[in-house]
């Protein structure tokens, strides 16, 4: 299973080999003819400006992959080696918490600040996707007005 | 698309047992971490007549896991309902 998620991230993540992704919403267009994945990346360049500005030459993704499972994704140059670095980091909602898993590391389960600082950046994420990805209000869920599109 | 319920406390942080804050901005959109500490700390200012840190801010934060999956339920769900359905029928 666990590989699976990765996997489904990693494909979102790096699926498109065109380059940068940089989906923008349509206007006229709507949002019924994007896909999952597309929806995903549209909810994931929200989620990166989520965290202070990203250094020039990085790249970060942070989404909602599925009910229990979120990604925070980043690559960026090593300035000792020069060398090319990437780190994933999931985490899991489980009864007991969310479990940080991160490949190479010990699994733990989030505590304090660090529990704290991914909720509100999870309440941050959903408020601003309501508002620009599917255009709802974040409170009720209802569509918001034209005039606000 | 599944329902979001939070509870009362979940939809208002709750700054103190007495007063109950509405957290979410209505507008402008937050657009970072810093604004959404100022938001909060000026509905604060507003509603308690408190200025608060902004490490006062992230502590009255829900951070139950049931309010995380509750978001992640939600915006699930949200995005499966914009996916286009395939209407057709099978025939044996």
């Amino acid at each position: 299973m666990a590989s699976n998620l990765f996997k489904k991230a990693l494909t979102l993540l790096t699926g498109d080999t065109t380059g940068k992704v940089d989906l923008k919403i349509p206007k006229k267009r709507p949002l019924k003819a994007l896909t999952e994945r597309e929806l995903i990346q549209l909810e994931s360049q929200i989620g990166a400006q989520l965290f202070g500005p990203i250094p020039a030459g990085n790249r970060r993704e942070f989404f909602n992959l599925d009910p229990t499972t979120w990604i925070w994704h980043e690559e960026w140059i090593d300035v000792d080696t020069g060398k090319h670095r990437v780190a994933t980091t999931r985490y899991e909602v489980h009864d007991n918490g969310i479990l940080k898993v991160q490949e190479g590391a010990r699994y733990v389960f989030l505590e304090g600040e660090e529990l704290r600082n991914l909720t509100v950046a999870i309440q941050m994420y959903y408020e601003r996707i309501m508002r620009e990805v599917y255009n709802r209000n974040p409170q009720t869920g209802e569509k918001l007005p034209k005039e606000l599109e | 698309m599944s329902e979001l319920q939070l509870s009362e406390k979940e939809q208002a942080t709750v700054f103190t047992p007495e007063t109950q804050v509405d957290l979410h901005v209505q507008s402008p959109f937050v657009q970072s971490w810093k604004e959404y500490i100022e938001a909060r700390q000026s509905l604060a200012r507003e509603n308690v007549g408190r200025a608060y840190t902004e490490s006062q801010v992230v502590e009255q934060a829900p951070t139950s896991v049931e309010f995380i999956r509750k978001i992640g339920d939600y915006v699930h769900g949200l995005r499966e309902a914009e996916l286009p359905r395939d209407d057709f029928e099978l025939v044996a």
